[in-house]
């Protein structure tokens, strides 16, 4: 029951991939999981920043549900209690942007943020003030018990991002 | 008009050559360009986060029974398909909790329920 921070450093090879298609490893920025049927966990807050060098690079990146949930090994994503006093989870959620086993696939009927950003400058940031603005992320399952956030069309480029969540 | 499920969205661009129009205008925000910061709501049924459009006059639909606004999605739903029908999310997690934890088969129905209704609300938008 305190929030948790799910960091993703600057990911280079961030890649456009259409709803309901496997979400290559690295190519996208974050995903969290619940660790049981029943667990819940509210999203509080959603940073991106462009990291783009050169170029004008505007991105479609929508905060949402999947369809197919990940599994095996995770990795790409450092996840840390926003306070350093948290006791760990019994059950954490599994944050990640690679998967060993199952590739994740972003749902096409459950989007629940749109961080459209431009990569070259830009940067969003989305805040809840308090637990009943928060988007719910329910169970372990297909299709609320997942979150990613990736991106689905535009000229890609390098992003970084944040997802502050809080399991009840 | 209830006054929760705020929250509030800011999308820089001011060093940057922004959003194309259509893009921007897709993700609900006012112009692609330059800094943009708008309060936005959660929908009590499905979770999303809706920028509130400081243009918008047409009235936003609410919930009668869990009081809470509603993505047009969730309203186009209840009015054609649930009409009376509450699909509050806070309300599926308390029933999800007070659950026995050995109770899967309860905890899956609510979710296939609660599935069904995200489908259903997919077909609009």
């Amino acid at each position: 029951m305190a929030k948790r921070i799910a960091f993703t450093p600057t990911t280079s090879g961030i890649a456009a991939t259409a709803d309901t298609t496997n979400l290559v490893d690295s190519t996208y920025l974050a995903l969290l999981r619940g660790a049981s049927t029943t667990q819940v966990t509210r999203v509080w807050e959603v940073v991106v920043s462009g990291q783009v060098s050169a170029a004008s690079s505007p991105m479609e990146l929508p905060l949402s549900y999947d369809s197919t949930v990940s599994s095996g090994t995770a990795g790409g994503v450092t996840d840390n209690a926003v306070d350093p006093a948290t006791a760990a989870l019994g059950a954490p959620v599994v944050t990640g942007n690679t998967f060993a086993t199952t590739k994740p696939q972003r749902s096409a009927t459950g989007k629940l943020l749109d961080c459209s950003i431009n990569g070259y400058g830009g940067k969003f940031k989305w805040t809840a003030y308090d637990m009943s603005f928060c988007p719910t992320m329910l169970g372990n399952a297909a299709s609320t018990g997942e979150l990613s956030l990736s991106c689905r069309a535009g000229t890609v480029g390098a992003l970084s991002s944040h997802i502050i969540y809080e399991t009840q | 008009m209830p006054k929760q499920n705020q929250g509030y969205l800011v999308l820089d661009h001011s060093y940057s050559p922004g959003l194309p129009d259509a893009q921007a205008r897709r993700a609900g925000v006012d112009a692609g360009e330059g800094f943009f910061e708008a309060d936005t709501f959660t929908c009590g049924h499905c979770s999303a986060v809706v920028v509130k459009h400081p243009l918008r006059v047409r009235e936003r639909e609410t919930c009668w029974k869990c009081d809470r606004w509603l993505c047009d999605l969730c309203a186009t739903v209840r009015k054609l398909h649930e009409p009376g029908v509450c699909r509050n999310m806070d309300a599926l997690v308390d029933r999800l909790q007070s659950l026995d934890p050995s109770d899967t088969v309860n905890a899956a129905r609510l979710l296939a329920d609660h599935q069904h209704f995200m489908t259903l609300r997919g077909t609009y938008g």
